[in-house]
C-alpha cells in the first residue's frame, strides 16, 4: 500500500459480516439447519479525514451494512473497525447520520426536530433554539419552523432530515440514499445544497468526512472524491476510484452532468461494474 | 445511458404521491356542503321525534302496557321527580367516584403493565400466555368472589371494573410499543439517546394516539363494570337504583336513570374528543 502519513479517520480491517437466516422451523430439524448469510466479505478499507467517499453497489451488497458498522449499529463478526481511532459505538456526537426516509418525529415540529441531536448534547434551550432555526434556514426552510411532517411535502421532509443531521455539527456523515426517495428535480437541489455546506466548510477545522451510500452511480460521481464500488454475494469491494474532477463542484452540479470529463469516469466506472458482474462472484471457501 | 443500478427512486415517490392522494379523499368528509349537512340533521331529528311520538302514541291508546314498557311522557315525570332527589346524587356521585378510581388506577397500572411487557421480550415471555385465558373470563362472573371479600363496599366495584379495564389498556400498550416505526428507532440511537431518552421521545410520544383510543374504551368499560357491579349487589350507586326501580315496576324512573347515564358518558366522551384534539395536532395535515 502506499504510504499514508496521517492515520486514517476511518480504518476498516478484514471485516466479515455473517447474518444467520432462521430459516421455517419444523419439528425435529435442529438449529444446524439454520443458514448463514455471508453480507461482507474481507472488506478492507481506509478513509482519510475530509473525504468525500460514495459506496455504491446494487442492493444486497452490503453498503448500509458497512454503514451502519461506522456508526455503530451494528457489530461486525469478523475483523476490526475503528473510527476516530475507536470501535465505533453509540451514542457517538461525532456522527450525523441520515437515510432515505426522513424519520421525522410527527409529533414534532420541524425546528423541535432538528434540535433533537442537540438535546441530547446538552445545549441550552434558546441556543437549541437559535441553532435549529439557522440551519433550517440553511436548508431553504425559513418560515417553516413550527410546521408538522404532515404538513411538509417529501422533499421538505427530507431537507429537515438533512438539517437535523448537521445541526450538531457531527465530523462524520452516514448517508444511506438521502435523495433517493425524492423526485429528479428536487434530489438535484438537494444535492447540490448539501454539496455547497459541505464544500463551505472544507477548509476550515469544521470540515466533514461524507461517507455516502447510494445505488445511483451518477450521483456517486457527481458528489464524491472518491467511489468505492461494491458487489453482492459475498458483499465485498470490486473497485475503488478517485474522482478527478475540480472542487467546487456545488454551484455547477448540473452542468458537469453534461462534460466530457464527468462522463469519461462515469462510462468508465459504469463498465467496470459491469464487468466485474458478468464476472462469475469468486468462490468462497463454504462454511459447511 | 441508464447507470442506475436499482431505480426504486420513481417507484417511492409514485408510492408518495399515492398516498398523499388517499389522505386528501380522507380529508373530503369534513367538507360536506351544507345543503347536505342540512339534511342530515334533519332526519335525525325526525328519526328521535318520530319515534318518542310512537311511543307515546302506543301508550295512550294502550298498544303496549305502560306499566312495562313506560312512556316518554312518564319518563318526562320521572326525570323532574328522580333528578332533583336526594338519592339521584347520592347514586350519581356514589358510581361517578367509582368510575373515576377504577379508570385512573386501571389506566395506569394497565398502561405500565402493558409497557413492560412491550419493552421486554423475557417479561413478555412469563405473562404473555397467561393474559388471553385470564381475560376470557366473564368478569361479571367475578363480581360475587368480589363482594364476598370487599363486603358492599366502593372497593368490589373498583376492583371489578379494574380487572376489565386493565386487559383493555395492557393490550393496547403493548402493542402501541410494540409498533413504533424502526426508523425511528434508529433515528433516535443515532442521534445520541439512550434507553430512558428513547422511550420519553421516542417510544411513548408514538403510542400516544392508540393509548387514546384505549383510554376511550376503558372509559366506557369502568362505567359498564361499576354499574354491572352495583346491580348485583351494593348500598348505593346507580345499578342499585336501576335494579330497586326495576324490581318495583318503575320502568319511566329506570329510562330517567338511563339517559342520565348516557348524557353523563357523552360529555366524558367530549371531553375526550378535546383532549384528543389537542394533544393529537399533529396528525392533522
Amino acid at each position: 500500500m502506499s504510504t499514508i502519513v496521517s492515520t486514517p479517520y476511518i480504518s476498516i480491517n478484514d471485516v466479515r459480516q455473517v447474518f444467520r437466516l432462521r430459516t421455517e422451523r419444523k419439528a425435529g430439524v435442529r438449529a444446524a439447519d439454520t443458514r448463514d448469510f455471508v453480507a461482507l466479505e474481507g472488506i478492507d478499507l481506509e478513509i482519510p479525514a475530509g473525504q468525500f467517499v460514495a459506496l455504491v453497489g446494487a442492493s444486497g451488497c452490503g453498503k448500509t451494512t458497512l454503514l451502519n458498522m461506522m456508526a455503530g449499529l451494528v457489530e461486525p463478526s469478523d475483523g476490526s473497525i475503528a473510527v476516530g481511532g475507536r470501535q465505533p459505538s453509540l451514542p457517538n456526537p461525532e456522527i450525523g447520520y441520515m437515510f432515505a426516509r426522513d424519520a421525522l418525529l410527527p409529533w414534532r415540529t420541524a425546528q423541535r426536530n432538528v434540535e433533537l441531536p442537540l438535546e441530547t448534547r446538552r445545549v441550552g434551550r434558546a441556543e437549541r433554539a437559535a441553532r435549529a432555526k439557522e440551519m433550517l434556514d440553511m436548508v431553504g426552510l425559513k418560515g417553516r419552523e413550527r410546521q408538522f411532517r404532515l404538513q411538509l411535502s417529501q422533499g421538505m421532509r427530507q431537507r429537515v432530515a438533512l438539517a437535523r443531521t448537521l445541526a450538531s455539527d457531527p465530523s462524520l456523515l452516514l448517508m444511506d440514499e438521502p435523495f433517493a426517495a425524492l423526485d429528479a428535480r428536487t434530489k438535484l437541489a438537494m444535492q447540490m445544497e448539501f454539496l455547497s455546506i459541505w464544500e463551505r466548510h472544507q477548509g476550515s477545522d469544521k470540515r466533514k468526512t461524507v461517507v455516502f451510500v447510494t445505488h445511483d452511480l451518477q450521483e456517486a460521481v457527481l458528489l464524491a472524491d472518491r467511489v468505492i464500488v461494491m458487489l453482492p454475494n459475498p458483499g465485498r469491494i470490486a473497485e475503488d476510484r478517485i474522482v478527478e474532477l475540480p472542487r467546487p463542484r456545488a454551484e455547477r452540479l448540473g452542468e458537469i452532468l453534461y462534460t466530457d470529463e464527468f462522463k469519461v469516469i462515469a462510462q468508465d466506472l459504469f463498465e467496470c461494474l459491469e464487468g466485474a458482474i458478468q464476472r462469475p462472484a469468486v468462490a468462497h471457501p463454504q462454511e459447511a | 445511458m441508464a447507470m442506475t443500478l436499482e431505480d426504486t427512486s420513481s417507484t417511492t415517490s409514485v408510492d408518495a404521491s399515492r398516498s398523499r392522494a388517499s389522505r386528501k379523499k380522507t380529508a373530503a368528509p369534513n367538507s360536506i356542503s351544507p345543503r347536505r349537512r342540512a339534511f342530515i340533521w334533519s332526519a335525525r331529528i325526525i328519526l328521535v321525534v318520530g319515534f318518542v311520538a310512537l311511543w307515546e302514541i302506543a301508550g295512550r291508546r294502550g298498544w303496549v302496557d305502560t306499566n312495562l314498557y313506560g312512556q316518554p311522557s312518564g319518563v318526562w315525570d320521572a326525570m323532574k321527580d328522580y333528578y332533583p332527589s336526594e338519592r339521584a346524587r347520592a347514586s350519581l356521585s356514589a358510581t361517578g367516584q367509582a368510575i373515576a378510581y377504577s379508570f385512573v388506577i386501571g389506566s395506569i397500572i394497565g398502561m405500565l403493565a402493558g409497557l413492560a411487557l412491550g419493552l421486554s421480550k423475557t417479561l413478555d415471555a412469563i405473562f404473555g400466555p397467561f393474559l388471553v385465558p385470564i381475560n376470557s373470563i366473564p368478569r361479571i362472573a367475578l363480581a360475587p368472589l368480589f363482594i364476598t371479600w370487599f363486603g358492599l363496599t366502593m372497593t368490589s366495584k373498583v376492583v371489578l371494573a379494574i380487572t376489565i379495564v386493565f386487559f383493555i389498556l395492557a393490550e393496547n400498550a403493548r402493542s402501541a410499543v410494540r409498533s413504533v416505526e424502526p426508523d425511528l428507532m434508529v433515528m433516535g440511537r443515532v442521534v445520541g439517546l439512550r434507553s430512558i431518552g428513547l422511550l420519553c421521545k421516542v417510544v411513548l410520544p408514538s403510542a400516544v394516539p392508540t393509548l387514546f383510543a384505549g383510554l376511550r374504551l376503558t372509559f366506557t368499560y369502568s362505567l359498564l363494570g361499576v354499574v354491572a357491579s352495583e346491580m348485583i349487589a351494593a348500598t348505593n350507586g346507580v345499578g342499585q337504583d336501576i335494579v330497586l326501580f326495576s324490581s318495583s315496576y318503575q320502568v319511566d324512573t329506570v329510562f330517567a336513570i338511563l339517559i342520565e347515564l348516557v348524557v353523563f358518558a357523552v360529555v366524558i366522551n367530549t371531553i375526550f374528543t378535546i383532549l384528543e384534539r389537542r394533544l393529537l395536532r399533529w396528525q392533522e395535515t
